[in-house]
């Protein structure tokens, strides 16, 4: 039975955020002495590195959606799950991530936990860390259910290549009907969004000199281009940054 | 819409000024599960069994709790209820039976058409916070909370323990005449330009 490895894609290129799901599955499966199998979607044109990081096969979904549905992604994954008895599905808690998790765990009757931030502990039953209360504590969770859906959240597993290009193979599933129509999807080149982002420049709206009264709030972002860092005004950094292990400067 | 909007909640009798506080800002009825909630699943569950076979047009989650920030409750509904489930939304307009929202999908903002029912979890922008006001409060005494007693749902989660996480370095102040002693710190210790 092996673990399971949702690896998404953006604009057809699996992104860091992949890389490290896909490391954290490798390290679980090697700690339940079994293998890693990656999931894709659309078929990403960097799919077979997913094997650098730990997958010894990648199952690619095609489908006949151009967007993000949680509900029809849910379904093929929980499929691909059912075809390899998979007691184990990882994510990354990114957007994709956190509105897939839920399904997958009711779809599966599976334990749940969001957000891990470290590998698991067998010593006593399948233990997992996360960051709680607001990054003033941390969780130590144990899943007690034999099936168990994690997410992995963002920038704390580095991505570690161990292994060799993966091959990639069709997984045959029945894909359900989209309910809904995502009609634009703006890309933003050059712009890091922020859960993906290694490091976060920040400033408050009033930014500035108060001497001249001249704002400063340009600046930050000007910065952030150049570093090819996310750029955002605090109030809605504060949020991220209690969520995430992004470094804020 | 024309509707009338009814508020959910898992939780004990302790939680109905807070319930209280929502009817006094415009909510039609309340309803009630009266358990101490223990995880997404069991508060999922509980909401859905209390929804089912009602004809809601559209179920309103949060974004994520302040203890966990799991950001699992929205999800889990749409699954039990066999309903889409639009995360993070900042924006809604609503024509006839059809819906148009724009969902925040990390940094990216995404126009989503869907027809209701459907479950939404709403994201900062979706509304403003509205401030109860006295004949609001007054209403709201005599608005009808129902409270339904629990399903056994069970759960798949335990809490070992908790720790204190390791402490972050502290502020280093920069005189702002010293530019040269930001960049000097940002290249050699930051290590991030």
């Amino acid at each position: 039975m092996p673990v399971l490895v949702y690896a998404e894609n953006n604009g057809g290129l699996c992104k860091k955020s992949a890389f490290e799901a896909v490391t954290f599955a490798k390290k679980t499966a090697d700690l339940l002495n079994t293998t890693c199998v990656a999931v894709t979607t659309g078929n990403p044109s960097n799919a077979s590195e997913l094997g650098f990081y730990g997958a010894s096969v990648v199952k690619n979904i095609d489908l006949t959606i151009h967007f993000f549905d949680d509900q029809v992604y849910a379904s093929v994954v929980a499929q691909v799950a059912g075809q390899l008895n998979a007691d184990m599905v990882i994510l990354s808690h990114s957007a994709q991530g956190k509105a897939m998790a839920g399904r997958l765990a009711i779809k599966l009757q599976a334990g749940l936990v969001s957000a891990v931030n470290s590998f698991p502990i067998l010593n006593d039953g399948f233990i997992v860390s996360k960051s709680v209360y607001s990054g003033k504590a941390v969780g130590h969770l144990k899943i007690t259910s034999t099936k168990k859906v994690i997410s992995v959240l963002g920038n704390s597993i580095p991505p570690a290549k161990t292994g060799v290009q993966a091959e990639i193979e069709n997984s045959i599933v029945t894909e359900p009907a989209s309910r809904i129509k995502v009609t634009v999807m703006p890309k933003q080149d050059n712009v890091v969004p922020l859960p993906e982002a290694d490091l976060v420049v920040s400033g408050g709206r009033g930014f500035g000199d108060l001497k001249t009264g001249v704002s400063w709030k340009s600046w930050p972002k000007n910065l952030a281009r150049q570093q090819h860092a996310a750029d955002r005004w605090l109030t809605r950094v504060g949020d991220h940054i209690m969520n995430t292990s992004a470094r804020r400067e | 819409m024309g509707g009338t909007v009814t508020i959910v909640h898992v939780g004990t009798a302790a939680n109905d000024t807070i319930i209280r506080k929502g009817l006094a800002i415009g909510a039609d009825a309340a309803i009630r599960i009266d358990k101490e909630a223990i995880d997404s699943y069991d508060v999922a569950n509980q909401i859905a069994n209390a929804v089912k076979g009602e004809d809601y047009d559209i179920i309103f989650t949060g974004k994520e709790t302040i203890e966990y920030n799991n950001s699992e409750v929205g999800a889990m509904l749409g699954e039990l209820l066999e309903l889409p489930f639009i995360s993070y939304a900042i924006s809604m307009n609503i024509e006839g039976n059809q819906a148009i929202l724009i969902r925040d999908m990390g940094g990216i903002e995404e126009k989503v058409e869907l027809a209701t029912p459907m479950v939404v979890s709403a994201s900062k922008g979706l509304a403003e916070q509205r401030i109860p006001n006295m004949r609001g409060i007054m209403m709201a005494k005599s608005k009808p909370l129902q409270v339904l007693p629990p399903v056994a749902v069970g759960t798949m989660i335990e809490v070992v323990k908790y720790e204190t996480p390791v402490t972050r370095s502290s502020c280093i102040m920069i005189d702002p005449e010293n530019m040269d002693e930001l960049v000097r710190l940002l290249h050699e210790e930051a290590k991030v330009i």
